[in-house]
């Protein structure tokens, strides 16, 4: 399963809007496993995500797209979760907790190694200037309820399951 | 709506159908979805985790190459129903992901995120930060 959060570039992530219509958009997450938790850094200005999820914070985060993760025949990996976003901004790495940065650093590098054009925007004054609300971030952290997952992704199959209560595989 | 439907949806293999769980979670998974012009519905055929439930839905088409370059993305909001063995979609807001709106899309992507990120500031009283994008650059090394 580690390798699936690990190896998967994207997920598709929910959270329900105030009519109760969920709301989802690929995102890539950063799985941190010392917490069993998974973190999605959220610009600013596309925050309707982390307001929905102060509102309402049942959320859940699909692993089904494999492109680019190298693994072969993976599981579909649903997580049905709790959020927790607090209202402030991350603008400064020293706000974080050091064992979350290193899970971060290695993602965001894994992103800068796929797509070489997010360092030009770093580097470059102008597009840094004109992109710079892109990177202010609000984060969203989702801890695990349940997990159902499908081997070889085969929805015709009853999943294979772990809840957070019992704490057992089914 | 359905003009968009009918341009995008066809260059997609599949999308993820989201409903709402008995217990209140989300709940999504991969299907094929099937346009129905006439009946204005996507039927989705094949089989469906019995989390679902019939209600409030999202469909959502998206796509990414190896290296996350090519991102395509729009999001359908409607309702699921069931429909004999099967199910149907019924729209009722298409919203533009990234990569349907050309370049026009790219440059409101830009100004509408800059406009979105001032408001969030405003309501809460706090100044555009600065951001230690420098600080960033440095802890990632080199480029490889």
């Amino acid at each position: 399963m580690e390798a699936v959060f690990q190896g998967f570039i994207t997920c598709e992530f929910s959270t329900l809007a105030r009519d109760g219509t969920p709301i989802t958009w690929p995102t890539m997450p950063a799985y941190w496993p010392a917490r069993n938790q998974f973190v999605i850094l959220t610009s600013a200005g596309l925050a309707q995500k982390a307001v929905n999820a102060r509102r309402n914070p049942r959320v859940a985060l699909l692993f089904s797209d494999a492109t680019g993760s190298g693994l072969h025949d993976p599981p579909s990996v649903l997580v049905q979760g709790d959020a927790e976003a607090p209202d402030r901004l991350l603008t400064d790495l020293d706000d974080l907790d050091p064992e979350f940065v290193t899970a971060a650093t290695a993602r965001i590098r894994l992103l800068l190694e796929r797509q070489p054009s997010m360092r030009l925007y770093l580097a470059n004054p102008l597009t840094r200037r004109i992109m710079d609300w892109y990177f202010i971030r609000v984060m969203i952290t989702v801890t695990p309820r349940r997990i159902l997952w499908w081997p070889g992704g085969d929805l015709d199959a009853v999943p294979e399951f772990w809840e957070a209560e019992a704490a057992h595989v089914g | 709506m359905w003009a968009e439907i009918a341009r995008h949806a066809p260059g997609f293999d599949s999308a993820v159908l989201t409903g709402v769980a008995e217990d209140g979670y989300p709940f999504s998974a991969r299907c094929r979805p099937e346009i129905d012009m006439a009946a204005q519905v996507l039927r989705i055929r094949g089989p469906l985790p019995a989390g679902i439930v019939a209600g409030p839905a999202g469909l959502l088409y998206h796509r990414h190459d190896a290296r996350l370059g090519g991102l395509k993305s729009f999001l359908l909001r409607g309702t699921l129903l069931r429909a004999g063995d099967g199910w149907e979609f019924r729209p009722m807001r298409y919203v533009p992901g990234v990569g349907v709106q050309g370049l026009w899309g790219y440059v409101r992507f830009v100004v509408d995120g800059r406009r979105n990120t001032r408001r969030y500031l405003e309501q809460r009283g706090w100044p555009w930060p600065r951001l230690p994008l420098e600080q960033l650059l440095s802890s990632l090394g080199p480029e490889r």
